[in-house]
């Protein structure tokens, strides 16, 4: 079976499944082999990150095996006696661990829950399993869908960070050790290791997708979305997982329709986020995002540069997140499992208490403010058709592996204004985005551009991206194995 | 129904939180942090201490509560036209 097999396209596994010059056995088989050879680590999951974490990836908590290949058997025989349920049927993925699995582990990363296993299905998982893909893995995530921080590896360069909490899910994208994943974001944790690993990841529009499910960490802002190895894949992927669900009151009557065929970039108007492009430092980064623009003025569409006002972005983000994390987690203190936290987490433990003691005017005032954004954004998207910036200001940055309890911080005076940063539009409006590959900073770690639209035109971000990946290769890059040290 | 002293002290607590809370604010901004006076209190409101009774978590704790004062005082801070709602909505659809 050639290498290639690991890195294809949906559509291309899916072309042969049907066909049957390709069973789901072996595709399953190839799959669970490579987790085995690259990425079981030979310490239990889930972890903290470590110090000395050796080469595998860790990027599965838990290996799905046995069901995996009676799905995989399944899948076989249906694919023997009539047409395909999607064209998903038959093809290997991965969840991040916050979503809940009918009697598979599901840990939210932490050892608190490292023995909890649910007795129901996560709406996404529920549909997923209807179009016949075969659920292989259980991938990891940051305690609690916590921060940047990254217990799986990154296999362009296993010193740097995956930037975030569905970071096993585009790990194992970017692996080739599933055929497509399905992550989660708050404020950023599709997006950022989307870029970070070199992954395609979307970032629907809020309520598009049900929650159902899933690890609580925001209610007002938490999304779930497809990871994948191109626009393509994610738009498939979307329309497997789209839809009302009863169940998650903040979901949406708004099914998606992947269409195959993309729109002409023909006079579709691109709004460019100058400043994240100027505050980047170094200048073969800023030129390969120059770069990537000049390709989409080069297929018709027209770039124009705009700037962000001012806003308290970050304390807005940070207050409505703690609150809301603070209320979601309270449990965690009055059943004292608070006191099974991985040791990096002990300070945003503390920072949910503090939460807890801040009045509800002060949540009222940051909803405020956030309304303000959603309306600038609104008024943004009126002028542009899709508005873009880049996902990260640079590479994946040097990992954090503390080697003992964090030690309190010192206390902190007020922040300067920080730059503004689409990112916080886009995630405080439930605006859909999509970080996709777009060249390599100096020391060989992919960069990435992140694409946002309308509310609800997720169809209009997946065919620009489409555009740009057919003449491009960014997103066809693999890390070479033996991964660099 | 009994009532506990501690009980009947966290309820109290719970009365002048909010005033509490605009001290933390106000000591965050003009000394850089929160006094360990004023989070004891705000943990009495709380109901207690818990795994914050310990020092280090204490230390850790006060560090928390002056981000988030900070925090919060640079949302309060900033001018919202009066006529702008919450984007917190309670609906039927």
């Amino acid at each position: 079976m050639a290498d290639e097999l690991w890195f294809q396209s949906i559509t291309e596994l899916s072309r042969q499944l049907a066909a049957r010059t390709l069973s789901s056995v072996a595709l399953t088989r190839a799959y669970l082999d490579r987790i085995d050879r690259l990425d079981t680590p030979p310490f239990p999951l889930p972890a903290g990150p470590q110090d000395r974490p050796g080469d595998r990836l860790a990027s599965v908590t838990t290996v799905v095996r046995e069901q995996a290949l009676a799905d995989a058997a399944e899948a076989d025989r249906a694919l023997a006696s009539g047409p395909p349920k999607s064209p998903l049927h038959g093809i290997p993925y991965g969840v991040k661990d916050l979503l809940d699995t009918r009697g598979v582990r599901t840990t939210w990363g932490s050892q608190v829950f490292a023995s909890r296993v649910p007795d129901r299905d996560a709406a996404v998982v529920e549909r997923l399993r209807a179009t016949g893909a075969v659920l292989i893995g259980k991938m990891t995530t940051a305690e609690f869908a916590g921060g940047s921080i990254s217990t799986a590896l990154n296999p362009w360069k296993l010193d740097r960070s995956t930037q975030g909490s569905s970071s096993g899910t585009v790990v194992g994208v970017v692996a080739g050790l599933i055929g497509f994943g399905i992550g989660t974001e708050t404020g950023g944790s599709i997006v950022f290791p989307a870029s970070a690993v070199g992954a395609t990841g979307l970032r629907p529009t809020f309520g598009r997708v049900s929650r159902f499910g899933c690890m609580s960490l925001a209610w007002s802002l938490d999304k779930i979305g497809p990871v994948g190895r191109s626009a393509e894949d994610c738009g498939i992927v979307l329309q497997a997982i789209a839809g009302r669900d009863v169940r998650d009151p903040g979901s949406a009557d708004r099914p998606f329709q992947f269409n195959a065929t993309p729109g002409s970039l023909k006079g579709v108007r691109i709004g460019v986020h100058r400043p994240e492009i100027d505050a980047e430092e170094a200048a073969p980064n800023r030129r390969a995002f120059n770069d990537a623009l000049a390709v989409f003025r080069r297929l018709g569409a027209t770039v124009e540069d705009f700037i962000l006002p001012m806003r308290p972005y970050f304390e807005v983000f940070m207050h409505l997140t703690s609150v809301e994390s603070a209320a979601s987690f309270r449990r965690l203190f009055t059943d004292g499992s608070v006191n099974g936290l991985f040791p990096y987490n002990w300070s945003r433990r503390a920072d949910w208490m503090a939460a807890s003691m801040a009045p509800a005017y002060d949540y009222l005032q940051a909803q405020r403010i956030r309304q303000m954004i959603v309306m600038d954004g609104d008024a943004l998207l009126q002028r542009f058709d899709l508005v873009v910036c880049p996902t990260f200001p640079g590479g994946a940055p040097d990992r954090y592996a503390p080697t003992s309890p964090p030690v309190p911080p010192p206390p902190v005076s007020p922040a300067p204004p920080q730059l503004p940063r689409l990112n916080w539009v886009g995630n405080l409006s439930g605006l859909p985005g999509m970080s996709f590959p777009c060249g390599f900073d100096p020391d060989g770690m992919p960069l990435a551009l992140h694409l946002m639209g309308r509310p609800w035109a997720e169809q209009a971000v997946i065919d620009a991206v489409r555009h740009f990946q057919r003449d491009t290769n960014w997103h066809t890059r693999r890390p070479p194995y033996p991964w660099r040290a | 129904m009994e009532t506990s002293r501690r009980s009947f002290a966290a309820l109290l607590g719970a009365m002048a939180t909010a005033p509490l809370w605009d001290q933390a604010v106000a000591e965050a901004q003009t000394r850089g942090t929160v006094t360990a006076d004023t989070l004891r209190a705000l943990l009495d409101a709380q109901g207690g201490a818990g795994i914050f009774a310990d020092p280090a978590r204490f230390a850790e704790l006060q560090s928390a509560v002056t981000r988030s004062a900070i925090t919060v005082a640079a949302l309060r801070a900033f001018d919202v036209p009066a006529d702008v709602p919450p984007a917190v909505m309670f609906s039927r659809s």
